[in-house]
């Protein structure tokens, strides 16, 4: 430990972390597609109030919300697999941890996202679906061709930062056993005791992907930004 | 023909249409005036069920519906016949002025994309727009929009066209391009047109049959130069008084 700080260290390292992003890439692009997709369901459930389902819905939501996200990807973690066997199913050995993350993840999106969706539907003007209704469309047509894509353009920076902040959730999965980022720089640092340079490594390029995504964001939002003028009306 | 038997609607206490019973002939021009809060919007809302009326009967050619037993399905079939122009335009805000037009065509009623696209074409040229075609929404003026939303209207080529007080959210200066494609359409079209309006000089010059409602119920109906030039209720002449006077100014 002759010197504090190791700059050197820093930057021959940082190619050998950058080589697990993808882990935590490919949870945030999972449980963003899979979330959406449920919020975007249960945000519909949830407008419509359909019996049960609507129940059921507001119960997840609060579930989510309620618990801390590394109590839920506990529970999934050591829950599930019980279940499973309990319901008769055998192979849970042969089941990868990073199913029960994207499990996990995309529930966790999924109740957030519906939300947003949910206030972002009811922000969309009413005549908009009164006059899809008058030109014949049934409910779905309506709400998969007009409002749901208009509400989609309303939430887009709220999703973003949902987005965002799974992105970051995902350092959290090495309590479950899976090697991202953050495992690899505590596997290195208990070697090298030099475990700050590994972390500020870990920090660089979580801030790089965050700058990305919200570059994204601010790019989708000006394309549609003479559309969301007329909605602020 | 669209016949009404005995609609009642009530909003919570509030009794919107005590009992209409009417006759609307096919191909005719009908004109539903008379003051706000007399239920207009509501008769004319309930016709495609975007108001559902409470009770009574809705008849519209070989589709007889009781409002109360009116299923999903019946709902659908009689939006298939018609089609609405709404008070605020209601154009579809994701779409261009084109797509707004080719989406009943080739979404609802199957049109193949290229013949809906040449139609919605002809509709913008007919209401004047065709350089607009790729503009959207709010990118164009009220009375650009509202002229959109009656191609989006003539499009469907339905058998009933029902409008919302076309021109009610205009600034004044935009009011005649719109009345002027409306009477367009009443002059080449043969569907059938109820129209809620407060122009009571577009009433006069276009309208085959006028409906005078007040309080819920219809106080009297027919020929325009009966109802608008010598009715005979109380109730008629009051709401009318300014615009005849207006008349006989000008004469």
């Amino acid at each position: 430990m002759g010197i504090y700080f190791d700059l050197d260290y820093l930057i021959k390292t940082f190619p050998i972390i950058l080589s697990y992003v993808h882990t935590s890439l490919l949870i945030t692009l999972v449980a963003g597609v899979i979330g959406i997709v449920i919020g975007s369901i249960v945000a519909l459930i949830r407008i419509n109030k359909i019996t049960i389902l609507d129940k059921l819905a507001a119960i997840y939501i609060s579930f989510i919300r309620g618990t801390p996200f590394l109590v839920q990807l506990f529970l999934a973690y050591f829950g599930l697999p019980e279940l499973m066997q309990k319901l008769g199913y055998q192979g849970i050995r042969e089941i990868p941890t990073l199913f029960y993350v994207f499990i996990v993840f995309s529930l966790h999106v999924g109740a957030y996202i519906a939300e947003i969706i949910r206030s972002a539907i009811l922000a969309v003007d009413k005549g908009q679906l009164e006059a899809a209704y008058s030109i014949g469309m049934g409910a779905i047509q309506a709400y998969s061709r007009i409002i749901l894509p208009q509400a989609f353009s309303i939430a887009i920076p709220t999703i973003c930062n949902i987005i965002i902040s799974t992105l970051k959730g995902t350092s959290l999965v090495f309590n479950v056993g899976v090697i991202d980022m953050m495992r690899k720089a505590d596997l290195m640092g208990a070697n090298s005791h030099r475990s700050l340079e590994l972390y500020i490594n870990v920090a660089i390029i979580y801030i790089l992907l965050v700058f990305i995504i919200s570059k994204v964001s601010t790019f989708i939002e000006k394309r549609q930004v003479g559309y969301h003028q007329m909605n602020n009306l | 023909m669209i016949e009404f038997r005995n609609i009642h609607k009530a909003f919570g206490e509030n009794k919107v249409l005590k009992g209409i019973n009417c006759t609307i002939p096919t191909g005719s021009v009908t004109v539903i005036v008379g003051p706000s809060g007399s239920g207009k919007t509501t008769l004319l809302r309930s016709v495609n069920f975007l108001e559902r009326a409470d009770s009574g009967e809705i008849i519209l050619d070989d589709i007889h519906l009781d409002v109360e037993k009116a299923t999903k399905a019946d709902i659908h079939k009689i939006r298939q016949r018609t089609a609405m122009v709404f008070q605020t335009y209601n154009l579809f805000k994701n779409k261009t002025a084109l797509e707004n037009i080719m989406e009943g065509l080739a979404i609802v009623r199957k049109v193949p994309k290229a013949a809906a696209k040449e139609k919605a074409l002809h509709f913008l040229e007919k209401v004047g727009l065709g350089h607009k075609a790729a503009a959207y929404p709010h990118e164009l003026s009220g009375g650009q929009q509202q002229r959109i939303g009656i191609a989006r209207a003539l499009a469907l080529n339905p058998d009933v066209i029902l409008f919302d007080e076309p021109t009610s959210a205009l600034d004044p200066e935009l009011v005649g391009e719109v009345l002027e494609v409306m009477k367009k359409v009443t002059q080449e079209v043969n569907c059938t047109l109820v129209v809620v309006t407060h122009e009571i000089a577009f009433a006069r010059e276009v309208a085959d049959h006028v409906i005078f409602m007040d309080g819920g119920v219809i106080v009297e109906q027919g020929p325009p130069q009966e109802i608008l030039n010598h009715p005979k209720e109380d109730r008629t002449k009051q709401f009318l008084s300014r615009y005849i006077s207006l008349v006989e100014y000008n004469i």
